[in-house]
């Protein structure tokens, strides 16, 4: 038999009805209140942001208006160029140095350091050093090191932040400046954008602290294609987890709604537990899908900047660090569909075992078999697994093939 | 023309899917975004299930074979539709639109905006790169590269490609969106997944709409969509969307059946549940649990007099059931590659494993950035309305999470799986099948509070 009003038993649906007796009124205007307060929040988070011109610096050398000449080689630099991309650094060693001198900066008025850097490469060992003259004790010198991730393609300049203030030696009058870059045996030149030394105060720290989180190189490990999607990276806050604290504070408000539920002593007090366990949970979850969306934004702009307008076989060969995919489809057109080949792949045994499934994938429809008579052979990876015996009998841009005996 | 050709080849199957819903009658007796949500999985099931069936009647598993083929199964299933609509009374199943006035009706229309803008980022962000999952290269995509240039399932290129025991499902949905760019391209096939979360998203708001007002029900998918996990998994090639898309579909359709008592809802989570098990193996799984709690439900929860427990679990049953064990023969009598095996541990190994395992798994729970804060709030949720884990809302969305999450941990204690969860490279993935169930049920229950709450407004205003 059919129910007669299907609407009627799928809209009153037997739920739990009890609960403390709070005002539908109330919450609504509370829910507002903390809309407001939400909206309040990110604009101070905005203010702070690296973007933000509400900080003022002490003093600042932007380099991208090609004229700022107060910045000096130091030591195993080439050549400085002074573009309207900014200062670019071309090495002659493995440690190229720039020095300013005949400042008169107070040690005092200064918290930190901030680059807009950009280098080809990560750079583990960077050093901001300085001089400063002190009134009745010996002059200071000393230094700050610090790391500068990649650039990406398409752009996008690091901000580094180096914190001062904490270093016993950052006192007096700071006279002199110099920054060292260990670029090793690479060669590649940084380009330096701009460098600015900015006060303590509330907003300097809140821009260092929103760059402490690192939320740009999240985005960007979200933007990259991990070879395995089994988790993102997370948000760090000091030594925990974004997600660790507000699952903190949404556990705190649920253990309030708990109390809500035992018998109230004080209606009032119970709708006050309330009001403020509902309001914790949405700012929490609130605050987290506004993280979510500068997170996925930025890294939308990353994806945009290095892969976006560009083919398939030009975001791998990005990817791969070699011409993988131009292989690929030199062989299917040498060989016939089916053939079987054999690669001499290099790396690490995950590494190896990555880029066996990545050859596998982009050569079908030939087959990637270990046993096979065929050997492929990759400059790119200056590993040999011929025998002198071996013939070559077909060669191409970055690979080699040859006939096993 | 690479994004053209991709919107035509999944707007295909919506329009597939939609068509055999509207047929059947059911255009009106759900909400228009659950109709929508659901016709993209019925369509791309359609689509998978036919492709699988030409290389086996010898005929070449290409466009020009695969279009007129699928037409025909769909024109079977109009037919066949047709006279099932009788049967189907068209009523319509959501609460009205809020009457809040303008303000409530902006923030929604706002809210609405920016989802859909955000899905429309999330769509670039997967078109942007080609794919580049370990398991795309490794096995699915792979496959469908294979069964694109061979023209055909061949068995030794299904041996000799990753893990023979994944079924064909995604390969050959991978397969048909690449067919319409006439080439095989690393990148065009993606769209499936943004197309996946859309139509997840989709369903989880037209099915909230039906206790929920529109911008609860609208805040609940906020919620899902603000998951990182899921919403990477959408912008890159993986099995573990789509799953997750067919277990909330069949978990939001044996609650409705579980309300309205009609087949046609007990007909699509079966559909649901059958592309589940045709897109991954632990869609195995999920319909398993799915089965029992609908078992449970008709035999001992509150079940009416007039349901019949044998026809109820018979139906839902027999679709997947029919492509489970279809595929395990297949797998069993035709492929020769060795199956996976998880040989179990001691009963002491498990018991001495079964407490590190509990312990990493809440503490990746709680730490993690990948859910941001469902799991206090679900397992909160749960505790507050511990007393009706009876009912259809607690059911079919709380005990599946709870069930899925027991059963995967519980293997991991007891076989080699131990080792992949400890390196921390199963347990999100397998957490990703539950989390938009279980953001569903936080959404249902605040969302039904809510009401209530609001039900008793005027008496509190006096």
């Amino acid at each position: 038999m059919k129910s007669p009003n299907i609407r009627a038993q799928i809209v009153c649906i037997p739920f739990d009805t009890s609960g403390p007796g709070t005002s539908a009124l109330g919450r609504v205007l509370l829910m507002r209140h903390l809309i407001i307060a939400l909206a309040g929040f990110l604009v101070v988070l905005l203010a702070c942001s690296a973007t933000s011109a509400y900080a003022g610096a002490v003093a600042k050398w932007d380099f991208r208006d090609g004229t700022t000449t107060a910045w000096q080689v130091g030591g195993d630099v080439a050549e400085l160029l002074r573009t309207a991309e900014g200062l670019v650094v071309i090495p002659s060693g493995v440690a190229p140095t720039i020095v300013i001198s005949g400042l008169a900066v107070s040690a005092a008025d200064v918290a930190y350091a901030r680059l807009q850097i950009r280098s080809p490469i990560a750079i583990d060992e960077a050093y901001l050093g300085w001089a400063a003259a002190r009134r009745g004790q010996p002059d200071a010198r000393s230094n700050r090191r610090f790391a500068i991730p990649r650039e990406l393609r398409g752009g996008f300049p690091r901000s580094v932040w180096i914190r001062l203030d904490e270093a016993p030696e950052w006192s007096g009058t700071v006279q002199n400046l110099g920054l060292l870059i260990v670029v090793g045996e690479s060669g590649q030149p940084v380009v330096i954008e701009s460098i600015a030394l900015f006060p303590a105060g509330l907003l300097t720290q809140s821009r260092a602290w929103w760059e402490a989180l690192a939320l740009d190189d999240v985005a960007e490990d979200l933007a990259f294609p991990l070879w395995s999607l089994n988790t993102v990276r997370p948000v760090m806050v000091g030594a925990r987890t974004l997600g660790s604290i507000a699952t903190g504070v949404v556990c705190v408000g649920l253990v309030l709604l708990v109390l809500t539920r035992l018998k109230p002593v004080r209606p009032t007090l119970s709708r006050a537990l309330a009001g403020t366990a509902i309001g914790l949970i949405v700012c929490v979850a609130m605050g987290l899908v506004a993280v979510a969306a500068y997170l996925e934004t930025r890294a939308f702009r990353v994806e945009w900047a290095v892969f976006g307008a560009r083919s398939s076989a030009d975001d791998y060969r990005y990817m791969d660090g070699f011409d993988l995919v131009g292989t690929a489809a030199d062989l299917n057109r040498a060989l016939p569909a089916g053939t079987e080949l054999a690669a001499c792949l290099w790396g690490n045994p995950r590494a190896r075992d990555l880029l066996s499934r990545r050859v596998r994938y982009e050569l079908y429809p030939l087959r990637l078999t270990p046993d096979a008579t065929l050997l492929l052979e990759f400059d790119e990876g200056k590993t040999t697994c011929r025998t002198p015996d071996d013939q070559l009998i077909l060669s191409g841009l970055g690979y080699h093939v040859y006939q096993r005996q | 023309m690479t994004y053209a050709w991709g919107l035509l080849a999944s707007a295909i199957p919506v329009g597939v899917g939609a068509v055999l819903l509207f047929r059947a009658g059911l255009y009106g007796h759900m909400h228009v975004a659950l109709f929508v949500g659901v016709a993209y999985g019925l369509g791309l099931a359609l689509i998978s299930f036919v492709l699988v069936i030409l290389p086996v009647l010898g005929i070449p598993l290409t466009l020009l074979w695969a279009l007129p083929s699928v037409g025909l199964a769909w024109g079977a299933l109009w037919f066949a539709t047709g006279r099932f609509s009788k049967h189907v009374e068209s009523v319509p199943a959501s609460t009205p639109a809020s009457a809040r006035g303008l303000w409530m009706r902006a923030v929604w229309a706002v809210g609405l905006a920016l989802l859909v803008a955000k899905l429309g980022l999330i769509g670039v962000r997967a078109m942007d790169k080609p794919v580049i999952g370990w398991d795309a290269v490794t096995t699915h995509s792979l496959r469908a590269k294979a069964m694109y240039y061979d023209q055909t399932i061949a068995r030794s290129s299904l041996d000799w490609i990753g893990s023979a025991d994944y079924p064909l499902g995604l390969p050959l949905l991978e397969l048909w969106v690449n067919w319409f760019q006439g080439r095989w391209d690393d990148t065009a096939f993606k769209i499936l997944f943004p197309g996946f979360l859309a139509a997840l998203l989709a369903m989880l708001y037209g099915a909230l709409r039906e206790v929920v007002r529109p911008l609860g029900s609208l805040f609940g998918a906020w919620f899902a969509a603000s998951l990182p996990l899921l919403v990477e998994h959408a912008t890159d090639a993986y099995l573990d969307l789509p799953l997750a898309y067919t277990t909330l579909g069949t978990s939001i359709f044996l609650w409705r059946h579980a309300r309205t008592r009609e087949a046609h809802d007990l007909l699509l989570a079966s559909a649901m549940a059958a592309f589940g098990v045709w897109i991954k193996r632990e869609g195995a799984v999920a319909f398993g649990i799915a089965l029992a709690l609908l078992a449970l439900w008709s035999v001992i929860a509150r079940a009416p007099v007039r349901a019949k427990p044998v026809s109820t679990l018979a139906a839902f049953a027999a679709m997947p059931a029919l492509v489970w064990v279809a595929w395990a023969v297949f797998r069993w009598t035709a492929l020769e590659s060795a199956p996976l095996s998880f040989q179990p541990s001691s009963v002491s190994d498990f018991f001495s494993r079964a407490l590190a395992v509990a312990a990493y798994a809440s503490g990746e729970l709680w730490r993690s950035s990948n859910w941001n804060v469902l799991w206090p709030l679900f397992f909160g949720v749960w505790l507050f309305h511990a007393r009706r884990s009876l009912d259809p809302d607690i059911l079919f969305f709380t005990w599946p999470v709870v069930l899925t999450l027991a059963a995967f941990l519980a293997t991991s204690a007891g076989t080699v799986m131990f080792d992949f969860l400890m390196q921390g490279s199963t347990l999100h993935r397998m957490v990703l099948h539950v989390a938009p169930l279980a953001a569903f049920s936080v959404g249902l229950m605040v969302g039904r509070h809510w009401e209530t709450i609001r039900a008793r407004a005027p008496r509190a205003r006096g």
